[in-house]
C-alpha cells in the first residue's frame, strides 16, 4: 500500500466501494436510487464548494442553476430524443448563462447581499418554472422520454448509478486538483483578500464571475443527470428547502474539502431518506443535524480527520 | 501524475462498460400477488413540509384499516399501512415509493396526498403494474386518458369549480363574480369550469406560498366584485377572508373543500359566518352514518388526531382500497385487484356514491354546497350538482 499516497488510498477505498455497493445490495432498485441520488446532490455540493470553499463567494440559490440543468435536459429529451450527453451539455451551457445573471452583480457584491441576489435568482427560476407553463408544463412537471446514451438506452437502474457516478468521479477529481491550478491559485488569492490578488495582476471581477460560470454549470450538468435519474421535473424540488440543504452539505462537510463535501452530502442525503419514514419529523431531524455539527464541530465534518477546528 | 490519471482512467471505463454490459437487472415490482397473512398498503403523505395539514389523511386511512382489522380484516387477511413523510416535493416522493414497491413490497399504493406528488409517480406505478388508488387529488391529468392501474376517487376539480358557479348563478344572479385562484393545476381547472358557467369573471391569480393579499381585495373591490370564489387551498383562504373586514368589503364568499375541511377554522377565520364551501364530504357537524362511523373511529385508533375532512380523505381512499379486496375473487394479484375495483358500481362511501368502469375511472362525481351557520357547516338543501 506505500505504493500510493493517503490520499489516493482513500480514492481507491472509495471507488472499490462504489463498485461493490450495487453487489452489495443485490442490485436493488431503490438502493441504487438512493445512492444515485446521493451522487448527483454530492455533485452539486461540490459545485457550490468551488463558489463558497474555493472563491469566497457564496449561494444560497443553487438549486436554481441545478432546475435549469434539469428543465435544459427533460425538455431536450421529451421535444427532440436527444442524448443524454448532449442533454448534460445543454444543461450545464444553460446554468452558466444563467450565472452571468448573478455573477456579474457578485463583482461587486460580497456577503449577506450576494447571499440576498442568489436567494431571489433561485426563488425566480422555481418561479418561471411553476409559470411558463408552455414550456416547463407548470407544477405537472416534465416526464422525460427513455434516456439513452451513446446509442445505448439507460434501462435499468444500474446504468444509471454507473454514468452517474462516473460523472461524480470527474467532477471530485476536477475540484479536488482545482488549487492545485492557475485558475484555482487565482480563487484562492481573490477568497483570501481581494485587494492583495489584485496588486499581484489578477483581475478580481473576471476571477469571481468564472467562480460562478464553473460553479453554475457542474450544477447545471448534475441536474440534467438528476432528470435522467428521476425521469420527472417539477418545480417543487427546486425550492428555497432544496438550495438550503445543498448549502447546509457543503457547512456540515466543511468548505474547501472535498472528501468534507461529499461527507456532508452523504450524510445529509442519509438522514432525509432515513427521517422520511419518520412523519413529521424530517425537517426537524435534518436541522437537528446541522445544529449539531454547527455546534461540536464547526469547521465540518472535514475536521474528524483533519484534527481540531480544521483549516481551510 | 500520468499513472495516476491512466488509473482513474481505466477505473472510470470499467464503470461505465460494465454498468452498460450489466444485465438490464430491471426489477419487477414484488408483491403482485398475496401469499401471507397481510395485505400491506402503501401512502405518500406530507407530514413536515408546506401541506403538512392535508397530509392527516395519514391518520384517517389508518383509522380505517384500523377498523377493518377490528372486524376481521379482509378475506381473512389483515391489512396494515406503511405511510411516508415526502415533504410534498415529488422527488422525494418518487424516490419513497420507489422504496415502497420494491423493498417494502406493497401490494397497491392508496391515499397519496397531492397533485404535483402524485404526477412524479403515477405514469410509472402503472407501468409497474402497481394499482395506485383513491389519491387525494382532483386534477384532471389523472383522469384523462383513463389509466389501468389509476383508480382517483374525488370528484374533479372542475366539478368543484361548476358547483361554485352553478350556485352562484341560481341563488347570487346578477351579481358581479371575481376569482381569487392558485395559479397550478389545483386552481386552474375550477377557474376554467367557473367561467364556463358563468363566462368572463374577474380573475386574480396567486403563486402558491403567497402570504398577502391586500392588493387583491382591493382590485376586488374596486372593480365591483360582489361574489368573491376562492379557488385556493386552506391558508390562503384564511389570509383572503380576514383581509375582507379590514377593507370593509362583504361579498359573498365561496371556498374550495380543500380550503374548507379543517377543524379550527372557525377560530382561524372570525369573519366565517355566511361564507359557503363546495365539497363533496359531509358537514363534520351533521348527523350522517358514515361521518358517525369515521369519527368513532378516529377517537378510538388515532386519539390526538381530529376527526376532520383532511383526515376523511384519508377514510374515502381506505373505503375504496378495501372494497376493491373485497369483490377480488379468486387469487388476491394485482390483476385480478384492478378487475375488481373496475366492477364497483354505485359503492357508498363517506364522500358519495361511486362506481367505475373499465372505459372510466371517474370515481366520485357530485358536489354539494355548505354554509357557515352559527360557528358549523350545514349542507345547502338541494345544492347537489352532478359533474
Amino acid at each position: 500500500m506505500l505504493l500510493f499516497a493517503r490520499s489516493e488510498r482513500a480514492a481507491l477505498l472509495t471507488l472499490a466501494l462504489v463498485v461493490a455497493f450495487p453487489i452489495a445490495c443485490g442490485f436493488r432498485t431503490y438502493p441504487l436510487f438512493i445512492a444515485t441520488q446521493f451522487a448527483v446532490f454530492a455533485m452539486v455540493a461540490l459545485s457550490l464548494d468551488v463558489l463558497m470553499g474555493r472563491s469566497g463567494q457564496i449561494s444560497l440559490g443553487h438549486a436554481g442553476f441545478f432546475a435549469l440543468g434539469a428543465y435544459a435536459a427533460a425538455i431536450l429529451s421529451v421535444r427532440y430524443d436527444v442524448d443524454l450527453l448532449v442533454g448534460v451539455i445543454a444543461g450545464a451551457a444553460l446554468a452558466a448563462l444563467g450565472s452571468l445573471i448573478v455573477g456579474l452583480p457578485a463583482t461587486r457584491l460580497s456577503g449577506h447581499y450576494l447571499g440576498i441576489v442568489t436567494l431571489g435568482f433561485g426563488v425566480a427560476v422555481a418561479q418561471i418554472a411553476l409559470k411558463w407553463t408552455a414550456l416547463t408544463n407548470g407544477d405537472e412537471g416534465v416526464h422525460t422520454h427513455a434516456i439513452h446514451l451513446a446509442g445505448t438506452v439507460l434501462s435499468s437502474p444500474l446504468h444509471v448509478y454507473a454514468v452517474v457516478f462516473v460523472a461524480l468521479g470527474a467532477v471530485t477529481a476536477f475540484v479536488a486538483r482545482l488549487p492545485r491550478t492557475r485558475l484555482g491559485r487565482a480563487f484562492g488569492a481573490v477568497r483570501d483578500s481581494e485587494i492583495a490578488a489584485a496588486a499581484m495582476g489578477i483581475s478580481v471581477a473576471r476571477t469571481k464571475v468564472l467562480a460562478f460560470v464553473i460553479s453554475a454549470a457542474i450544477a447545471g450538468g448534475a441536474g440534467a443527470l438528476y432528470a435522467a435519474l428521476t425521469g420527472f421535473v417539477a418545480p417543487e424540488d427546486f425550492g428555497i428547502g432544496q438550495s438550503l440543504l445543498f448549502f447546509a452539505m457543503v457547512v456540515v462537510g466543511g468548505t474547501a474539502s472535498t472528501a468534507g463535501t461529499l461527507l456532508g452530502a452523504l450524510v445529509l442525503e442519509g438522514v432525509s431518506q432515513a427521517a422520511a419514514t419518520v412523519g413529521g419529523l424530517s425537517l426537524t431531524l435534518i436541522g437537528a443535524a446541522i445544529v449539531g455539527v454547527a455546534l461540536f464541530r464547526p469547521a465540518g465534518l472535514k475536521s474528524l480527520w483533519r484534527g481540531g477546528e480544521g483549516s481551510r | 501524475m500520468r499513472s495516476r490519471s491512466r488509473l482513474a482512467g481505466v477505473a472510470a471505463t470499467l464503470l461505465v462498460v460494465s454498468g452498460i454490459l450489466a444485465p438490464a437487472f430491471a426489477e419487477d415490482a414484488p408483491g403482485g400477488t398475496v401469499t401471507g397473512e397481510t395485505v400491506t398498503f402503501g401512502q405518500y403523505a406530507d407530514q413536515s413540509g408546506p401541506n403538512a395539514a392535508i397530509g392527516a389523511a395519514r391518520y384517517g386511512l389508518d383509522a380505517y384499516l384500523q377498523a377493518v382489522n377490528a372486524q376481521g380484516g379482509v378475506r381473512g387477511k389483515k391489512l396494515r399501512l406503511i405511510s411516508y413523510d415526502d415533504g410534498y416535493k415529488p422527488a422525494q416522493t418518487a424516490a419513497l415509493v420507489k422504496k415502497l414497491v420494491f423493498q417494502d413490497g406493497v401490494f397497491a399504493i392508496v391515499g397519496g396526498v397531492g397533485s404535483p406528488t402524485t404526477a412524479a409517480v403515477a405514469p410509472a406505478l402503472n407501468d409497474l403494474g402497481v394499482p395506485l388508488v383513491g389519491m387525494a387529488t382532483g386534477s384532471p391529468i389523472f383522469y384523462e386518458p383513463t389509466r389501468k392501474y389509476v383508480f382517483p376517487a374525488w370528484p374533479l376539480y372542475t366539478t368543484d369549480g361548476k358547483a361554485m358557479a352553478s350556485f352562484l348563478k341560481t341563488h347570487f344572479e346578477g351579481k358581479k363574480v371575481g376569482v381569487i385562484y392558485q395559479d397550478d393545476s389545483f386552481g386552474k381547472p375550477i377557474l376554467a369550469a367557473v367561467e364556463s358557467v358563468l363566462g368572463h369573471v374577474e380573475e386574480i391569480p396567486y403563486s402558491p406560498g403567497q402570504v398577502d393579499f391586500s392588493s387583491a381585495v382591493v382590485k376586488l373591490k374596486a372593480a365591483g366584485v360582489d361574489a368573491l370564489v376562492l379557488a385556493t387551498i386552506a391558508a390562503p383562504a384564511a389570509q383572503i377572508l380576514n383581509e375582507l373586514p379590514k377593507f370593509n368589503y362583504a361579498p359573498v364568499r365561496v371556498l374550495t373543500g380543500s380550503a374548507c375541511g379543517y377543524s379550527e377554522i372557525f377560530k382561524t377565520i372570525p369573519s366565517l359566518e355566511g361564507a359557503y364551501c363546495a365539497a363533496f364530504l359531509p358537514t363534520p357537524e351533521g348527523k350522517d352514518p358514515q361521518w358517525e362511523a369515521f369519527t368513532n373511529a378516529m377517537a378510538r385508533y388515532e386519539p390526538g388526531h381530529p376527526a376532520e375532512i383532511y383526515s376523511a380523505w384519508g377514510w374515502l381512499a381506505g373505503q375504496v382500497a378495501v372494497e376493491g379486496l373485497r369483490r377480488t375473487r379468486g387469487p388476491i394479484t394485482r390483476q385480478a385487484y384492478v378487475a375488481a375495483l373496475e366492477s364497483i358500481k354505485g359503492f357508498h362511501t363517506i364522500g358519495g356514491d361511486l362506481s367505475y368502469s373499465s372505459q372510466s375511472h371517474r370515481g366520485i362525481g357530485s358536489q354539494f354546497i355548505w354554509q357557515a351557520k352559527n360557528g358549523r357547516w350545514l349542507t345547502v338543501p338541494n345544492s347537489k350538482v352532478e359533474p
